[in-house]
């Protein structure tokens, strides 16, 4: 049998005389969309019928306290970001003065070349570390014998164990007191 | 219902004191738990409190509140994605006031976990259509206003909730027959 749209009218708000007439006729002869509307009768029943749920008692004062608690924490979020505010004004007018002061010494062609020249000089000598690493890991394990490897890495390995242990002791140490 | 414009923690406390119970119904009827529905109630007001330069006086204060807790809601299932609710949250269940005779005390319980659990096969934002309509008896235009929906599409969640529901409650109905038949049933070995 075809449910459509009778299944659909089943939940529709408003229909019209005609669709309703459609539907009563359907529910007689149809089953399934009798057991439909049962259900979806019940289901209304239950939301309808359903008594409010309250919380526990004393809902308010806890609310009090919870919103003194959060109030408070506000207003120490809001003076820390006053504090920040005003320290990073104070470092800009720090870094403002010294800038002007620098520019009223130098032209502004003169230090920008300065940056330029400087960071040219960087990336070349950048590159030049990059180059004898490359070199020095392609080249020096087959110059070195392999029982010097062997001490080498015990070595490292050795003075990373006593590194680490050491912070550890030092960090147990700063917790202890704490 | 107290008409105030301009608030303070002593008076907001008022507002909390009148409204507590329907915003608590609603964030239980939609996260289906106690102890959530206390989290996010004290929430609502918290955000109600902070925000209440926003709300209109020519406005429902319930309905301004009921709005902030269903969106608070919302965001927390679409969080959690919280489907399923453990069926042992049953005894912590808090009671309304009134308390009611032991024997429908009983038929309460039963309805109320059918409900919770029915209430959950359904979307949030479907769900709380539904729990304003059923429990606030508010109309399609203040539901779409509390939940920041056109009217057609209020309508086409209630109308696809009440669908669910009822196919809901058919297939809860026909697993607890067959509950009861298997119980029946002479053990084979
Ligand atoms: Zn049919």
């Amino acid at each position: 049998m075809n449910h459509n749209p009778f299944e659909e009218w089943l939940f529709e708000d408003q229909l019209t005389l005609e669709e309703r007439t459609q539907l009563n006729v359907h529910l007689k002869e149809c089953a399934s969309c009798r057991a439909l509307s049962a259900a979806g009768l019940e289901t209304s029943r239950l939301l309808s019928n359903s008594a409010p749920v309250s919380p526990a008692a004393g809902f308010t004062d806890r609310w009090a306290s919870l919103a003194t608690d959060k109030e408070a924490a506000e207003q120490k979020k809001q003076v820390r970001l006053l504090f920040i505010l005003l320290a990073s004004f104070a470092l800009l007018s720090i870094t403002s003065l010294f800038l002007s002061s620098y520019f009223s010494d130098h032209s502004i062609m003169a230090v920008l070349s300065n940056v330029i020249f400087n960071a040219l000089h960087l990336i070349e000598r950048t590159i030049i570390i990059i180059q004898s690493y490359r070199f020095v890991l392609t080249v020096l394990p087959f110059r070195i014998p392999y029982l010097m490897w062997v001490v080498v890495m015990a070595n490292a390995a050795f003075w990373m164990a006593f590194w680490s242990l050491s912070i550890w002791k030092f960090s147990s140490l700063k917790r202890v007191f704490a | 219902m107290t008409q105030i414009t301009t608030v303070d923690l002593n008076n907001f406390t008022q507002i909390v004191e009148e409204n507590h119970r329907p915003v608590y119904n609603l964030c239980y009827r939609m996260l289906g738990d106690p102890s959530d529905a206390e989290d996010a109630s004290q929430e609502t007001f918290w955000k109600a409190y902070r925000n209440f330069h926003r709300y209109d006086p020519t406005r429902s204060l319930l309905t301004w509140l009921l709005s902030i807790a269903a969106h608070h809601c919302i965001d927390e299932l679409r969080k959690r994605k919280m489907k399923t609710f453990s069926i042992d949250l049953f005894a912590d269940e808090v009671l309304p006031d009134q308390a009611p005779l032991p024997e429908s005390m009983v038929s309460t319980n039963l309805e109320n976990e059918q409900l919770r659990c029915l209430l959950t096969k359904l979307q949030p934002d479907d769900r709380a259509a539904i729990i304003m309509r059923y429990w606030y008896s508010l109309s399609d235009e203040e539901i779409g206003e509390c939940l920041h929906l056109s009217i057609s599409a209020v309508k086409s969640r209630l109308f696809r909730a009440r669908k669910l529901l009822a196919s809901a409650w058919q297939r809860q109905q026909g697993e607890s027959t067959a509950d009861i038949r298997r119980q029946h049933e002479p053990q084979s070995i």
